[in-house]
């Protein structure tokens, strides 16, 4: 799910670019440092929104150098366990099948297909219902369910399942062409 | 006085009588004591007494201890009140306290200590060596004497001689019988004569009382010393072969004969048909065979159309009906085999999942849940639960409750339940708990073939936890008892000979690549069956091979660069974007560099263990020189790469492969674009300025201009675009730079003084400091 | 551990601070990146090498997963969502997820059955009613 909330952070500036633009420097470091980085709190930060505050500078003794408190707001994305989404289906394989959902990977294994669904193998591998109605290949759109997310230094990768009610293919990109 | 008689053994006698005159049989686990008690008898302790309990303690990891421990402990308590009364202090350490009940756990921990041997360090402070040998033996305890007896019939033995002693009363002057099952043709008595060894013996025909021989002193705590563990031997736990044909396979119990010593084993046969049937017609083919059948299991039709003859008999032991096959007995294509306890190994078998897969016979899925049960409680360790750990009860009453483990105690398991109407905390034997996981929890494997891997759970089949892999995004199969919950990230086996998953190394052809898998093949022989799969370095074509260990040359760990389209130096661990070929768009960390090519890590790229071969043309680096490189060390490792690898190395002491890059002295001397070092704060080596720190403003042509942080003023000096040898070691801002250590090797064509620039990183603040070699020093 | 500190979005146990942020919808999302991508390709030269990987692919995403495109919409959705004191994070699945029917819409958002609050099945087809309205109008 994407979020908009607001953060604190402490910007460390060197004496130089104090003047007129600071202000400018300050946001430019900022995003510079934020974007695109993860945690496992706050998820992935997609992108700055506004900056609301900076605060007042303190200045580090020995360097020069000086830190701003800046509260900002920004564009996140955190996966929940148990949160529905849907997802473009990334991979293949008799595994099961990776997904993405913006920023994070999910993978959802074979054992969190319905068993109905058979894996196929060849040049488009796809999970099949015997009777061909549904097929999950790459690209299809699919609606799944996290189920377990672990958190590392840069990334969130999270486990889906769509062996639950109303999970599952959406879109269907084999079927609309 | 009393009478023991001790015996090893595996099954559990549950007679018992309570009262004081008659034998009392006190079942504690594989040993037994038969202790005849007699009121009004002199009261003193033997020296067996404690013997006895030294044998009791040190089997205490025995399954199924019964009240009988305790009921012998407590009496021994009270022989010791009334040895209080006559004023003996002798072995006082041992049981004093007023409660003597609570003593057994002490006491359990102090033998343990002494006789067991373990790591343990828990040392009670009470203890000491010299309390410790008041426990020995010594000349005024009755002696140990070894008598003969008929092989086989040692227990026999002890037992007549109990019977005698309860037969003529006070009358036998011996104080314990003892036999052991590891020592045929002895029994030992206790006694402070030999006469009275003699005399208790005369008569009993299974006892050849001409040889008694005295057990020194020393050697008498050896006679009841229980060395090695034993574990029950209980039906449908799983062992392995020690001997024969089936060396090293598992097999399970089917039935236990304690008294002859003997258990019924599961097999899946290695049995050839062909060669029986051979032998059955009389035809002789060859006489030696060299091969071992493999283990496959035996089709009675094959049998039958073999024309071997198929006997159908009903097995005494377990009553079931067997077909019999030349001697062999059968059941569901499995061979039942009687085999010694001796000939089967039965610690810590760890059967994988392959072995038991074998061993599911269809249609018997319920029985190998229960036997992966008890697999699964044979192989526990100590210390099997921590608090917070998830756990299901899968035995008795409660069975299929969910809690959380509050405190353990020994055996007993304290959870705490959500359900209201329950007590807060319930205490469950932990033999009846189990680890319970949910799909998506994170967890780490701890033991077993898996040991080390970490995943997610995605499927819990019973006590069977599937769960993918961080590393390989493969499934794993394990026993919930081998994992816990952990939030580490690692690999399961990431080693394989030198090499190491990830290492980029050179294959025999002269191509290389990187390995990014390490697979493990079969069970039997792991070592041989790793094979490295290696993706090769052939840009924009991936090529993954299978290569034997032998296969692999070297690792290639020299560190170079190359550069990316837009001509700037790519080193290790910068993030760069494909720009074109089939990769385009993928983008991530560098993780090696060969010969212009590029092997990049991107977490969204799936094959190939998310690695991408490329040539360093085809990328960029992400944000060029300021970079969104959120990793400010990447960032300094690239700036002194481009240092060390200045084309005008000053004949520096480390060869470093000379590299193209931009950062400096390219663009510097071909005196295009900006130069990098403009904005990097510097501190001068050397002159008026020497020590004051700057950053630099201007670069121009062989001047620098240089705005001092300290002085408001901003000074020019000289600087040629050369620049030696700098140390990358990451500085921290408040250190000073000036590291004697790092002075570079001067150089004798150089008549140059040199210049020392310490350069800030202005992303992060990190500093590191870079030798410069000026030709003239700084003058205001 | 114990299971009551664990997450779990089918309970509304996203985290005091979570619960009380801002959601947006995919389509919410869809604007703001592009306005801010505008800002970068009129700032940059190279806007694809300025932007990280998560931006680009969050954009990808959210233009895919949009379920209306009219900013007057998007709304007309809020609006109508807000109406039923849902949580800010109900409020956005069932936003994005636009379920057709009552029992989909309660098996996305399993908390909005939960007893606090009393969101009958009647309230919750006309809710998804409404939506399916706007989308058609669209």
């Amino acid at each position: 799910m994407f979020f908009h909330i607001e953060l604190e952070r402490n910007i460390q500036l060197h004496p130089r670019h104090f003047g007129p633009r600071l202000k400018e420097k300050l946001k430019q470091k900022l995003m510079r440092d934020v974007e695109g980085t993860c945690s496992g709190r706050h998820g992935f930060v997609v992108a700055i929104t506004h900056f609301d505050d900076f605060g007042k500078g303190l200045i580090r003794e020995g360097t020069g150098f000086v830190t701003f408190p800046v509260r900002y707001r920004c564009v996140i994305f955190r996966p929940f366990k148990n949160e529905v989404l849907e997802a473009v289906v990334t991979l293949v394989n008799k595994m099961g099948f990776f997904a993405e959902a913006g920023p994070v990977q999910i993978f959802v294994s074979n054992h969190l297909i319905p068993d109905d669904m058979e894996f196929q193998p060849g040049d488009m591998p796809n999970y099949t219902t015997s009777d061909k109605s549904v097929k999950i290949q790459k690209d299809s759109e699919v609606r799944l369910k996290i189920i377990g997310t672990r958190v590392d230094a840069t990334e969130i990768f999270c486990i889906g399942t769509i062996k639950d009610d109303f999970l599952g293919v959406i879109n269907d990109p084999g079927a609309a062409s | 006085m009393a009478v023991w008689v001790v015996w090893r053994a595996n099954n559990h006698w549950a007679l018992s009588e309570n009262s004081p005159d008659k034998p009392e049989i006190v079942n504690c686990g594989p040993v037994m004591y038969w202790s005849g008690r007699k009121k009004n008898v002199k009261k003193r302790r033997s020296g067996a007494e404690f013997l006895d309990l030294e044998a009791v303690v040190d089997s205490d990891d025995e399954e199924e201890e019964e009240e009988g421990e305790d009921d012998f402990i407590v009496h021994g308590g009270a022989d010791l009140q009334d040895e209080d009364d006559g004023g003996r202090i002798r072995r006082r350490p041992l049981l004093q306290g007023d409660d003597e009940q609570e003593d057994v756990d002490a006491l359990a921990r102090k033998i343990q200590q002494r006789y067991a041997r373990t790591s343990h360090v828990e040392y009670d402070e009470e203890t000491t060596d010299v309390e410790q040998q008041a426990l020995l033996p010594s000349v005024k305890d009755p002696k140990l004497w070894m008598v003969k007896c008929a092989i086989g019939h040692e227990r026999e033995a002890a037992i007549c001689l109990l019977q005698k002693f309860v037969d003529k009363g006070g009358e036998l002057l011996i104080k314990s019988a003892i036999a052991l099952d590891h020592l045929k043709g002895f029994i030992y008595l206790e006694a402070e004569k030999e006469a009275h060894v003699k005399e208790a013996c005369k008569g009993l025909r299974n006892i050849y009382s001409m040889q008694v021989r005295l057990v020194p002193i020393k050697e008498m705590t050896d006679v009841l010393s229980v060395e090695s563990k034993t574990v029950d031997l209980a039906p449908d736990s799983w062992v392995r072969m020690k001997t024969g044909i089936y060396k090293g396979d598992l097999a399970k119990v089917v039935y236990v004969d304690n008294v002859h010593q003997r258990v019924t084993v599961k097999l899946i046969p290695r049995v050839d048909l062909q060669a029986i049937a051979n032998k059955l017609e009389g035809i002789n083919v060859g006489k030696k065979k060299a091969f071992i059948p493999p283990p496959r299991l035996v089709k009675i039709e094959e049998a039958r159309d073999l024309h071997i003859r198929v006997e159908v008999k009903r097995d005494r032991d377990t009553g079931e009906y067997m077909e019999v096959i030349n001697g062999m007995h059968f059941k569901d294509g499995f061979l039942y085999k009687p085999v010694s306890t001796k000939s089967i190994s039965i610690h810590s078998i760890q059967p994988t999942f392959d072995e038991l897969e074998k061993f599911k016979t269809p249609g018997d899925e319920k029985d190998e849940d229960m036997a992966g049960l008890s697999t699964l409680f044979a192989n526990r360790k100590k210390g099997h639960f921590m608090k917070g750990d998830a756990v299901i009860v899968v035995r008795g009453d409660l069975k299929n409750l969910m809690g959380w483990v509050e405190k353990v105690e020994e055996e007993n398991v304290h959870i705490n339940t959500k359900i209201k109407d329950l007590p807060k905390t319930l205490a469950v034997n932990e033999k009846e708990l189990c680890k319970y996981f949910k799909p998506g929890d994170h967890v780490k494997v701890v033991s077993g073939v898996q040991e080390g891997a970490t995943g997610m759970v995605v499927k819990v089949e019973g006590h069977v936890l599937i769960i993918l892999s961080d590393t390989t995004k493969e499934d794993i199969r394990v026993f919930a008892d081998n994992v816990v919950e952990s939030s580490e990230v690692t690999s399961g086996i990431t080693r394989i000979g030198d090499y190491e998953l990830h290492d980029l190394v050179l294959l025999d052809n002269m191509s290389f690549g990187v390995i990014i898998r390490v697979e493990s093949e079969g069970f039997q022989n792991l070592k041989d069956s790793n094979f490295p799969q290696v993706l090769k370095g052939i840009p924009e074509r991936p090529e993954v091979v299978l290569v034997k260990l032998r296969e692999i040359k070297s690792k290639i760990e020299r560190r170079v660069n190359a550069q990316d389209r837009n001509m700037n130096v790519v080193s290790t661990k910068d993030v760069v974007r494909v720009v074109e070929g089939p990769c385009k768009g993928k983008q991530g960390p560098v993780q090696h560099i060969h010969r212009g090519i590029l092997f990049i890590y991107d977490r969204h790229h799936l094959e190939h263990a998310g690695y991408i071969c490329v040539r360093a043309r085809s990328c960029s680096v992400v944000g060029g020189s300021t970079g969104k490189d959120k990793n400010g060390a990447n960032l300094l490792t690239t700036r002194s790469d481009g240092l060390r690898a200045s084309p005008n190395i000053l004949q520096s002491p480390r060869r470093i492969p000379r590299g193209p890059q931009m950062e400096f002295g390219g663009r510097n001397r071909g005196g295009k674009g900006q130069d990098s070092l403009v904005g990097r704060t510097i501190k001068i080596r050397l002159g008026p300025f020497k020590g004051y720190r700057g950053r630099v403003t201007e670069v121009k042509d062989q001047t620098v201009r240089v705005e001092l942080d300290s002085q408001m003023k901003i000074v020019t000096g000289n600087e040629t675009p050369r620049y030696g040898l700098g140390s990358e070691t990451p500085m921290h801002p408040s250190r000073t730079p000036m590291h004697p250590y790092m002075t570079p090797m001067r150089d004798p064509r150089v008549t140059s003084r040199r210049f020392r620039i310490c350069l800030f990183n202005s992303n992060d603040g990190s500093t590191f400091v870079a030798n410069s070699y000026v030709e003239k020093a700084f003058a205001a | 551990m114990s299971a009551e500190e664990e997450e779990n979005a089918a309970e509304l146990k996203i985290g005091e601070e979570f619960l009380k942020a801002k959601c947006l919808m995919n389509c919410e999302v869809a604007r703001v990146l592009d306005h801010r991508f505008e800002i970068i390709q009129q700032t940059s030269d190279d806007p694809m090498n300025n932007i990280s990987q998560v931006f680009e692919k969050s954009m990808q995403y959210v233009k895919r997963f949009s379920r209306y495109q009219n900013p007057d919409a998007v709304n007309q959705v809020r609006e109508i969502l807000s109406r039923y004191r849902l949580a800010e994070f109900e409020l956005c699945v069932l936003g994005n997820l636009c379920p057709e029917t009552v029992e989909e819409a309660i098996a996305m958002v399993p908390s909005i059955k939960s007893k606090e609050r009393a969101i009958t099945d009647e309230m919750i087809e006309t809710m998804l009613q409404d939506l399916a309205n706007i989308k058609k109008f669209e």
